[in-house]
């Protein structure tokens, strides 16, 4: 996690939004929707290791959007292969302390 | 950290930029509605022309942007086509022809990234299109004119390795009229070809190939050949390596040396010089079986391909091994080649020789052909998984040996034949479940059994150290691309010749020998090497000397520590030596000021893009779902 904003990032943000504008509320939505959707996912493997067409199922989340979230998770560790399930991959959560 | 001074480079009355989307035949168009995206770009700040074409890769495409750049003062060019591997070299060359710097031009990619990838959403796909021009534009609004760097070349080749594929690149080196270092590391030229005997397609004795390679080498003054010699040392880049050879340096071990570097000095002295270029010519070993391997060590009638060969050089009225007649001979394919994991125990390092060695099919149908009709009472048994006879001509053994009634056995990779003292008191049986006659076990006895023994890549770790070269899971050295740059390695300036990055036969030898002089020789025809401009570049105004990117530049003497000054103590800052940086990016992550940038990169290009990728273009908004 990033540490704290020191008084120089402050300054840094301020000059940035001075020059680029507020963030467009398009963008704001996007962001808002993606954490929702991570949110969820990830609130789903905490009960179990799913596969992505499971995931899909339990919530509601189109499945290439699914298989998109995991491959972000999966590239900066967030979660892993589990057992093959047939066809298809289980994930589950890395612990935070692994 | 943000600066608050940095301004889009442009004129005062700001950029005037030029927009080209390509239909590309419909390839773009059947998904993406490029009137749109034009409307759209036609609206964005700067924009001066916007323009459709069918192939703008065309001649009239691209004479088109020539023109408008003359005609309407343009000084930035946007085309939105295919991928830039395909063209982006083709509209910047265009862009040049109008008179502008062939960098103030940006490409972006419609096809592979846009229509290729959402058939399905052609709403989605137009969105995308808008913002991706728009990202460009932005990048292009920070664009500065740039020039390729240009770089005094030593007009010089060092070539590694006195074999066949060495004297060829060092006698077509310096037929161009190229000077060359032809370094050899045992006492003679030749290497494994002057030991084959004679090879195939055409029977012609190896050594006499290499006699004719030597004497063209010997004959030309511009060789100047070293043998007992070796590379000590490297720096520089393309067009100025520096390099230190060793001479009178005796091999450590083995019958060429074990390339390890712990050679004697002694009577050793050392040379330096100056070369543009590169060819590593260092050659194969053939695969030393381990003891016990189908026998071998531990039955004296259990020999090498190679030591086969040798004892076939010497007329005999029969055939002998050992003081004795040899009436029954096995050759046996894929030693220490296509190995197994699990089922082949690993070599030293772990791993198995999972590649085709490609050679020694044809190479044993070769010899067991020679014996056929030299002993025609003498009975040969061909044990194999596959026959690999791909080359020209080489199928012609196969059929040859056929006909001449040679017994062909064929075992499964996971089920290979075991080799055993034979009973009877005859020297060998070989038991193998031959799948030619559906799985039948055949015990068969021999007098004698060939070890089929494929290549291993000479052992140059030395070399592999002070060049950086990259090595494949085979350990041999790999190129950039199989197809598309098949001689060159990593490091420009370096490139490849013959069997040190692959399994080859003599042909392919020579052809990559060939090949690697051609590309040595287009870089050393030039007076100077040119190099893409996309490298680093320090502010030295902005640099607190705080050496956070001396530890992540990747590339040894691409970032250079020079004395500076910051708020009156002394620092060390950092200055780019643009020859040796590639451009990876890493310094300019970790740079608290912003004062390292890439050129043609910069942060502030990046910003500009982000902005332009987010921006709200009225129709074309974006949704959760297709901005993924």
């Amino acid at each position: 996690m990033p540490g704290k904003l020191t008084a120089a990032h402050r300054q840094a943000l301020k000059l940035f939004r001075e020059r680029h504008g507020n963030v467009p509320e398009a963008v704001k939505l996007y962001a808002k929707e993606f954490r929702q959707r991570r949110k969820r996912i990830t609130e789903a493997l905490q009960e179990a290791p799913a596969t992505v067409p499971e995931l899909a199922a339990k919530t509601s989340i189109p499945a290439d959007q699914v298989l998109w979230h995991i491959a972000g998770m999966r590239k900066y560790g967030e979660v892993r292969e589990a057992a093959a399930d047939g066809d298809y991959m289980k994930y589950e959560l890395v612990k935070k302390s692994e | 950290m943000i600066k608050a001074d940095s301004q889009p480079r442009s004129g005062a009355e700001g950029p005037r930029i030029g927009v080209y989307v390509c239909r590309c035949g419909g390839n773009i168009s059947d998904v993406v509605d490029v009137d749109a995206v034009i409307a759209a770009v036609k609206g964005m700040a700067g924009v001066i022309t916007a323009k459709i074409d069918t192939f703008m890769c065309s001649d009239p495409g691209q004479a088109m942007i020539a023109e408008d750049i003359r005609n309407q003062a343009l000084d930035r060019i946007v085309v939105a086509s295919c991928s830039p591997f395909l063209h982006e070299l083709t509209f910047r060359t265009a862009v040049q022809r109008g008179g502008l710097n062939p960098y103030l031009y940006e490409h972006v990619n419609l096809r592979e990234q846009d229509s290729w990838a959402h058939p399905h959403d052609p709403a989605g796909a137009t969105a995308k299109a808008v913002r991706l021009i728009a990202a460009a534009i932005g990048k292009l609004r920070y664009a500065e004119p740039l020039e390729r760097i240009r770089i005094s070349n030593h007009r010089q080749a060092l070539v590694i390795g006195g074999g066949i594929a060495g004297l060829k690149a060092a006698a077509e080196l310096a037929g161009k009229g190229i000077p060359v270092l032809l370094l050899e590391q045992s006492e003679k030229l030749g290497g494994w070809v002057a030991k084959l005997g004679k090879t195939f397609p055409r029977e012609i004795e190896g050594a006499a190939l290499v006699k004719e390679l030597v004497a063209e080498v010997e004959g030309n003054p511009l060789v100047r050949i070293f043998t007992r010699a070796r590379l000590v040392a490297a720096s520089g880049f393309i067009g100025n390596f520096d390099v230190r050879i060793a001479l009178n340096s005796l091999p450590a071990s083995g019958p060429n040396g074990d390339g390890t570097g712990s050679a004697s000095t002694a009577g050793e002295k050392q040379i330096s010089a100056s070369v543009g270029a590169i060819i590593i010519a260092t050659g194969f070993e053939p695969y030393a079986p381990a003891k016990g391997e189908y026998g071998f060590g531990e039955h004296a009638a259990v020999v090498t391909l190679p030591e086969f060969v040798r004892q076939m050089a010497h007329p005999a009225g029969e055939l002998r091994w050992n003081g004795k007649p040899v009436r029954n001979v096995g050759f046996l394919h894929c030693v220490g080649s296509r190995q197994i994991e699990g089922v082949h125990p690993p070599q030293s390092d772990g791993k198995v020789n999972d590649y085709c060695s490609r050679t020694c099919c044809t190479a044993i149908l070769q010899q067991a052909l020679a014996v056929k009709q030299r002993f025609p009472r003498v009975n040969v048994f061909d044990f194999h998984q596959d026959i690999r006879t791909y080359g020209r001509g080489h199928e012609d053994y196969y059929t040859r040996s056929s006909a001449a009634g040679i017994v062909f056995l064929r075992f499964h990779g996971d089920e290979l034949p075991v080799v055993e003292a034979g009973r009877n008191g005859g020297p060998l049986t070989v038991r193998v479940k031959d799948w030619l006659t559906f799985g039948e076990e055949v015990d068969v006895p021999l007098d004698l059994l060939v070890l089929g023994t494929g290549m291993v890549p000479h052992p140059i770790r030395d070399l592999i150290d002070l060049l950086k070269l990259p090595v494949g899971a085979d350990r041999f050295l790999q190129e950039v691309h199989p197809k598309l740059r098949p001689v060159e390695v990593a490091v420009n300036g370096v490139l490849l010749a013959g069997t040190a990055q692959a399994p080859m036969n003599i042909e392919e030898t020579l052809s990559a020998a060939s090949a690697a002089a051609s590309k040595a020789a287009i870089l050393l025809t030039r007076e100077m090497v040119e190099l893409d401009p996309f490298v680093a570049e320090v502010n030295a105004a902005e640099c607190i000397g705080c050496e956070r990117c001396f530890p992540e530049c990747a590339y040894t003497g691409a970032l250079i520590a020079e004395p500076g000054e910051f708020n009156g103590a002394p620092v060390q800052k950092a200055r780019v030596n643009p020859g040796l940086c590639v451009g990876c990016g890493a310094c300019v992550a970790v740079c608290p000021t912003r004062a390292i940038d890439l050129k043609g990169w910069t942060l502030e290009q990046f910003d500009a893009m982000v902005d332009g990728l987010v921006a709200t273009v009225p129709g074309h908004e974006l949704s959760a779902e297709e901005a993924n």
